[in-house]
C-alpha cells in the first residue's frame, strides 16, 4: 500500500510510470454493508465518489481495495493547506536550457484511467478544489492552463475524494458546489464483531485480545465529547495491535498507539491509561 | 416566716422582683414537690436582679424544671447541682435541668458530670453552658461512658487560660455533631494544636476547631503539626490566621495537599467520571458523599441516587476509587437493585454489578484481589453462587429509598414546572440533577433556586442544548490584598445571553456614521494580509521565475553553473488575531456625556469596531459585564466567537443598558476562560469601561485595584494582551496601579471613544 500512497516530489527528474500505482495484491478488506456494490455501480457510469467518515475507519483500505478489485491503477494524492492547482495539474520544469513540462498525479490519472483519490480534499485550498470541477461532470476534462490544453479523460478514469465531517469548523467545510457532484459512501467504525476480525488479521493478535482491543476501542469512544475530536480509529486499534502481537507488553502497547496519540491532556490520558489497566 | 429566708444572702431590694413574682403567682409554691422550695428559691434567687420578662420567664420554667423531677429519687442531689450552678450563672441551669437526665441514673455519675461543669464554668462560663446542652447529643454519639472524657478533655484545654475559651465550646459542639466521626482521643491532639494557635490568636483557634480539622482530615498527626506549623510562621496578621486555619485561604489548601498521603477525591473526580462515562457510555456526575449525611441507610460509603456518582472524599489509594466509582456505575448499568419489593440480597447485587464489571475489565481483578485479600472467594469473577463473608471495602451502601425520594422529587419538580413554565422536561431535569448532585434535597430549596434560575432566563428556542449555551455559571477565585492570597471559589459568574428584542440601535449608527464607517473600514481592510505572497527566484515553486531565469541562463552561458533559484512560489499568510470585548455596563455609565449616556458612547464604539472587525475577518466576542456583589457577576453575551455579527448580536448589542456595579477582575477572569478556548496566534482582550472597579464586598479601592491587577497579569500569564480604555478622567491615579501606561489609555472625552476605539486596535494589532 506504501507505494500507491507517495505523492512525488515536486521537482520530480523522471516520470513516474502509471504501472507503479496497480496494487501488486489484494489489500484485506471486510465488507461492512452495501459499499461494494454501490461503488461498482458507480464505478460502472462513472459517477465521482465522495467517502465521508472519520480518520481512520478505512476509507483508504477499501478504495485500495476496489482499486484492485477492478484491476485499475489508484493514484493518491493528499491534499493540504498549500496544495496548489499547478501540484495537481502539472507545471513547467527547467531542464538543461529547456522548460519541460511535467504532468502532475491528476493529469496523470485523467490521461492513463487510474482512480485519482484526493485523500482529506478540504484540507485544500479553495481555488485548488475547483480544479477538479469540470472532471466531475458529464465533461470529463481537465485544462491545463499553463499549456494551453484540454486533456480528455480516459474512459476509465474516476475521481474519488474523501471527507471528514468531524471537523466540523466552518472553515474547513465542503463547498456545496463541490459536494453535489459526487455520491457519497457513508463509513463509520466497523461494528464489533467486524472490528474484532479485522483488528485479529491486520494485526495478528489471538482473538481474545482482539476482543478486548475492540472493546477498548468502544469505551474510548464513549469519551468523544471530552475533548476527543474522534474516537479512537480502527487503525489505531491494529496499530496497538500489531505491537502487541511484536511482544510488546499490552500496557505499554497500548500507551504508545492508543492514549498518546488520542490526546494530551494529562487527566483524559491518564482516563485511558486506567481503562486500558481494567482491561487487560 | 419569711418565705425569702434561702436567699437571705441577697438583699431585699434585689429580691423585689421574685417578691412581686410570687405574690401574683400564690400556688406556686404549693405546688412544687416537697422540699424542693429551698432550692427553688435559690434557683430563682440567681436571676431576680434582672427586673424584666426574662426572670418571669426563668421562674417559670424553672418550676416546671423542678416539678418534673417529682418521684425521681436523685431529686435532692440533681437540686443540689442546680444550686450550685445557678449561684455561678443563671443561663445554665436550664440547660442542667433537661440534659440531666440523659447522664446515667447513677448518683456518682450525675454528682461527677455536675462537678465538671462547676469546674468549666469556673473557668469559662460559655463552654460550661456549651457542655451542658451538648450533653445528651454526646451521648448518642459517644455512649453514656464517655461523656466524661468528652467533658474531661475541655477542663484540660480550659487550663491553657481564657484564650482557649471559644475553642474549647467550638469543640464541645462540633465533636458531638462530628460527621467524620473524629474518636476523642483524636480530639486530644487537636485541641492540642488549637492550644498552640490560640497563642497568637483565639479566634484562628476557633476556626481550627470548626473547619480547619476537615482541612486536616486526611492528614496524619504529625502532618498536621506540620500544616499548624507553616500557618503560624506564614500569617501575619488575626485575620490571615483565621483564613488559613479555616482553610479558606489558597495558601492553606495547598501546603495540605502538599502534605496528604490520601488520594483526595476533587482532583481525580474528573478522571473517575470519565472512566463512568468510558465505561456506561453516558455522562455520569461524580461527587462527595457529605451531601448524603443523614440519608437513610447511609453509612459513609460510596452511593448513588439513580443519577449522579456519590464517593468519599478521600481514600487511602487510587485503585480503590478506581473500584468504587465503576462499581456504582455498574449498578446504574441495571437498576433492578430500585426496586424494593424484589427483596434480592444486597450482596446479591454487588456481586453481579462486579461479575458484569469484570466481563468488561476483567483485569480489575487484581486490584479486587488486593483489596480484598483474602476475602475474595475463588470464582468472583464469573461464578454466580459464589460465596462471600463479608462486604467488599469498594460497594457501599445501596439506596433504593434515596433513588425513589429522588425520582419522586424530580418528578413533582417536572410537574410543578410544567404548570407554571412552558419549558422542555430534559431541560428542567438536567437542571435539576445538577442542582442535586450538589447536594440539594428538599423540595421548596430546589423549586426556589429553579425559580429564580428560570425567572433569570429567557426561553426563545427552548432546546436542551441551547438552554445549557445561554445560561452558564462559573466559580472565580479572588485576590485578596489583605491576605496576600487569593481566595477561592470566591466570585460566581453567570454568564447569559443578552436580550435580542429588535431594536434600531446599530442601525442607526451605521446610518448616522456610514462615512466614517467606511473609512475605518477601508483602513481594516489594509490590515487584512494578502491571501498569498509570491516569493521570487525560489529553489522550488509553481512557476517559473522569468526575471530570475533571463540572468539564471545568461550566468551559465558565461560559464557558470545553472542556479536552481528561478521559481516563483506563492505563500499563504494568514493574519491570526482574535479579540474579546469587555464592555462595562454598571450603573455609572448612565451618565450623560456631552448630552449622551456614556454606555451609547460605548456601544457605538462596539458598533464601529464590529463593522470594522467583519471587514477584516478577526473573530471577535463582545460581552457586557455588571456585578452586584460577588454571588452575581453577570456576564452578558453580546456576540461570542463562533457566532457570526449578524442581526441577532446588533439587536443584543443595542440592549445593554446599565446597572449594577463593576467587579473588574471577576469579568477578566471570565474573559481569560473565553479566550483560552480560542486558538488564535494573538489573543487580545480590551476592556472598555467609565470608573474605578467597584462592587458590593469588594473592599477598598486598593483591594479591587489589586485584584485587578492580579487578574491581568494571569491574563498575561495565558499569553493574553489586554487593553483598558476608559473614560475616568480621574483615574490616572489607579489606572498606574492596574497595569503598565502602555496597556491602558484614557480618554479625554467620552464622545472620543468611538473614534479612539478602532484606531486603537489597529495600532495594538499591526
Amino acid at each position: 500500500m506504501q507505494q500507491t500512497g507517495t505523492s512525488r516530489p515536486l521537482k520530480a527528474s523522471h516520470e513516474v510510470a502509471i504501472e507503479h500505482y496497480y496494487l501488486p495484491k489484494e489489500p484485506f478488506y471486510l465488507p461492512i454493508g452495501d459499499e461494494l456494490e454501490v461503488f461498482q455501480q458507480a464505478y460502472d457510469i462513472k459517477l465521482p465518489v465522495m467517502l465521508k467518515g472519520p480518520t481512520g475507519c478505512g476509507k483508504t483500505r477499501f478504495l485500495e481495495h476496489m482499486a484492485w478489485r477492478l484491476s485499475r491503477p489508484l493514484v493518491t494524492i493528499s491534499c493540504h493547506e498549500d496544495l496548489t492547482a499547478s501540484d495537481l495539474v502539472g507545471r513547467f520544469l527547467l531542464k538543461k536550457q529547456e522548460t519541460e513540462w511535467t504532468d502532475g498525479p491528476l493529469s496523470l490519472a485523467v490521461k492513463n484511467g487510474a482512480i485519482c483519490y484526493l485523500d482529506e480534499v478540504v484540507e485544500a485550498r479553495k481555488d485548488t478544489t475547483v480544479v477538479i470541477h469540470p472532471l466531475t461532470d458529464d465533461r470529463r476534462i481537465l485544462p491545463q492552463e499553463k499549456r494551453g490544453r484540454l486533456l480528455e479523460a480516459h474512459p476509465d478514469f474516476l475521481l474519488v475524494i474523501s471527507y471528514n465531517p468531524g471537523y466540523q469548523s466552518v472553515m474547513k467545510d465542503l463547498k456545496h458546489s463541490t459536494r453535489q457532484r459526487f455520491v457519497a459512501l457513508e463509513f463509520s467504525y466497523p461494528p464489533a464483531e467486524k472490528e474484532q476480525e479485522i483488528v485479529r488479521k491486520e494485526s495478528g493478535v489471538d482473538e481474545e485480545t482482539a476482543a478486548r482491543l475492540v472493546r477498548l476501542g468502544d469505551m474510548v469512544r464513549n469519551l468523544r465529547q471530552h475533548g476527543l475530536e474522534e474516537g479512537v480509529s480502527t487503525r489505531l486499534l491494529v496499530y496497538a495491535g500489531k505491537l502487541m502481537a511484536r511482544g510488546l507488553a499490552p500496557a505499554v502497547a497500548c500507551e504508545a498507539a492508543i492514549t498518546r496519540c488520542m490526546t494530551d491532556d494529562p487527566e483524559m490520558q491518564e482516563a485511558i491509561s486506567e481503562i486500558v489497566g481494567g482491561i487487560f | 416566716m419569711d418565705i425569702l429566708s434561702p436567699c437571705r444572702t441577697y438583699s431585699r431590694v434585689r429580691m423585689s422582683s421574685l417578691t412581686e413574682f410570687l405574690r401574683s403567682h400564690p400556688d406556686i409554691l404549693q405546688r412544687l414537690p416537697n422540699g424542693t422550695h429551698d432550692a427553688y428559691l435559690r434557683i430563682c434567687g440567681s436571676i431576680a436582679h434582672l427586673r424584666s420578662r426574662m426572670a418571669t420567664n426563668f421562674f417559670i420554667s424553672t418550676f416546671h424544671n423542678i416539678e418534673n423531677l417529682r418521684g425521681n429519687p436523685s431529686t435532692p442531689l440533681i437540686l443540689r447541682g442546680a444550686k450550685r450552678l445557678a449561684v455561678r450563672n443563671w443561663t445554665m441551669t436550664s440547660s442542667y435541668f433537661e440534659s440531666v437526665s440523659a447522664v446515667s441514673s447513677t448518683e456518682v455519675a450525675i454528682e461527677e458530670w455536675t462537678l465538671f461543669a462547676v469546674r468549666m464554668a469556673d473557668s469559662d462560663v460559655e463552654c460550661a453552658s456549651a457542655f451542658l446542652k451538648h450533653t445528651p447529643a454526646a451521648v448518642r454519639s459517644f455512649g453514656p461512658e464517655h461523656v466524661m472524657l468528652w467533658g474531661e478533655l475541655a477542663i484540660e484545654a480550659l487550663k491553657a487560660g481564657r484564650r482557649m475559651g471559644r475553642a474549647v465550646k467550638a469543640y464541645l459542639e462540633e465533636a458531638v455533631s462530628d460527621q467524620c466521626a473524629t474518636p476523642l482521643e483524636h480530639w486530644n491532639f487537636l485541641l492540642d494544636q488549637a492550644e498552640r494557635i490560640s497563642l497568637r490568636a483565639a479566634s484562628a483557634a476557633e476556626a481550627f476547631i470548626r473547619l480547619g480539622t476537615r482541612v486536616c482530615l486526611l492528614l496524619n498527626d504529625s502532618e498536621t503539626v506540620n500544616w499548624v506549623d507553616q500557618g503560624l510562621e506564614d500569617s501575619r496578621s488575626e485575620e490571615e490566621l483565621v483564613g488559613y486555619f479555616s482553610g479558606t485561604t489558597f495558601k492553606s489548601l495547598e501546603k495540605r495537599d502538599s502534605l496528604t498521603s490520601g488520594i483526595v477525591l476533587q482532583d481525580r473526580a474528573n478522571m473517575l467520571s470519565l472512566m463512568c462515562e468510558a465505561y456506561l457510555g453516558r455522562r455520569v456526575k461524580i461527587r462527595s458523599n457529605n451531601s448524603l449525611i443523614g440519608v437513610q441507610g447511609f453509612t459513609g460509603g460510596p452511593a448513588t441516587d439513580g443519577r449522579t456518582i456519590f464517593l468519599p472524599e478521600v481514600v487511602p489509594r487510587l485503585g480503590l476509587f478506581k473500584l468504587m466509582a465503576l462499581h456504582q456505575a455498574a449498578l446504574l448499568e441495571a437498576m433492578d437493585w430500585r426496586d424494593m419489593s424484589r427483596r434480592v440480597h444486597p450482596t446479591r447485587t454487588h456481586v453481579e454489578a462486579d461479575q458484569r464489571l469484570l466481563k468488561k475489565l476483567p483485569a480489575l481483578l487484581a486490584e479486587m484481589k488486593r483489596l480484598a485479600e483474602p476475602d475474595l472467594p475463588e470464582g468472583y469473577s464469573d461464578d454466580p453462587e459464589t460465596e462471600i463473608i463479608r462486604p467488599m471495602p469498594w460497594w457501599g451502601d445501596l439506596l433504593p429509598h434515596l433513588v425513589k425520594d429522588t425520582d419522586g422529587l424530580i418528578q413533582k419538580v417536572l410537574m410543578k414546572a410544567e404548570e407554571k413554565y412552558d419549558l422542555p422536561p430534559a431541560v428542567v431535569e438536567a437542571l435539576l440533577t445538577f442542582m442535586m448532585a450538589e447536594g440539594k434535597r428538599d423540595f421548596k430549596g430546589i423549586w426556589d433556586d429553579l425559580q429564580e434560575a428560570f425567572d433569570n432566563l429567557e426561553f426563545l428556542s427552548p432546546e436542551a442544548e441551547e438552554l445549557e449555551e445561554s445560561f452558564k455559571t462559573f466559580m472565580y477565585k479572588e485576590w485578596d490584598t489583605g491576605l496576600s492570597d487569593y481566595k477561592l471559589d470566591w466570585c460566581l459568574v453567570r454568564q447569559r445571553m443578552a436580550k435580542d428584542e429588535p431594536n434600531a440601535f446599530a442601525a442607526d449608527v451605521r446610518n448616522r456614521l456610514h462615512g466614517l464607517i467606511n473609512l475605518i473600514r477601508r483602513q481594516f481592510l489594509r490590515l487584512k494580509p494578502e491571501q498569498f505572497r509570491k516569493l521570487r527566484a525560489q529553489e522550488f515553486g509553481d512557476d517559473l521565475d522569468w526575471e530570475a531565469l533571463i540572468p539564471a541562463i545568461v550566468e551559465m552561458k558565461a560559464g557558470g553553473p545553472l542556479t536552481d533559484s528561478v521559481y516563483i512560489r506563492r505563500d499563504k499568510r494568514s493574519r491570526d488575531v482574535a479579540v474579546l470585548f469587555l464592555v462595562d455596563m454598571s450603573g455609572s455609565t448612565e451618565e450623560m456625556v456631552g448630552g449622551r449616556r456614556v454606555i451609547d458612547l460605548q456601544k457605538e464604539a462596539m458598533v464601529l469596531m464590529a463593522e470594522a472587525l467583519d471587514s477584516v475577518g478577526d473573530p471577535f466576542a463582545i460581552f457586557g459585564f455588571t456585578s452586584e456583589g460577588r454571588y452575581r457577576v453577570d456576564l452578558f453575551t453580546v456576540k461570542d466567537f463562533g457566532e457570526p455579527y449578524g442581526e441577532k448580536a446588533q439587536y443584543r448589542l443595542g440592549n445593554l443598558e446599565p446597572k449594577h456595579f463593576t467587579r473588574l477582575g471577576t469579568a477578566i477572569r471570565h474573559g481569560i476562560y473565553k479566550l483560552n478556548a480560542v486558538p488564535a496566534l494573538i489573543k487580545l482582550m480590551v476592556i472598555l469601561t467609565d470608573g474605578r472597579p467597584y462592587d458590593l464586598e469588594y473592599g477598598t479601592l486598593s483591594y479591587a485595584v489589586a485584584d485587578t491587577h492580579r487578574a491581568l497579569r494571569e491574563a498575561r500569564r495565558h499569553r493574553i494582551h489586554p487593553f483598558i480604555i476608559t473614560s475616568d478622567q480621574k483615574g490616572s491615579e489607579y489606572m498606574k496601579l492596574i497595569c503598565p501606561q502602555t496597556q491602558s489609555i484614557i480618554v479625554p472625552k467620552a464622545e472620543q471613544l468611538p473614534t479612539v476605539l478602532p484606531a486603537m486596535y489597529k495600532r495594538l494589532t499591526t
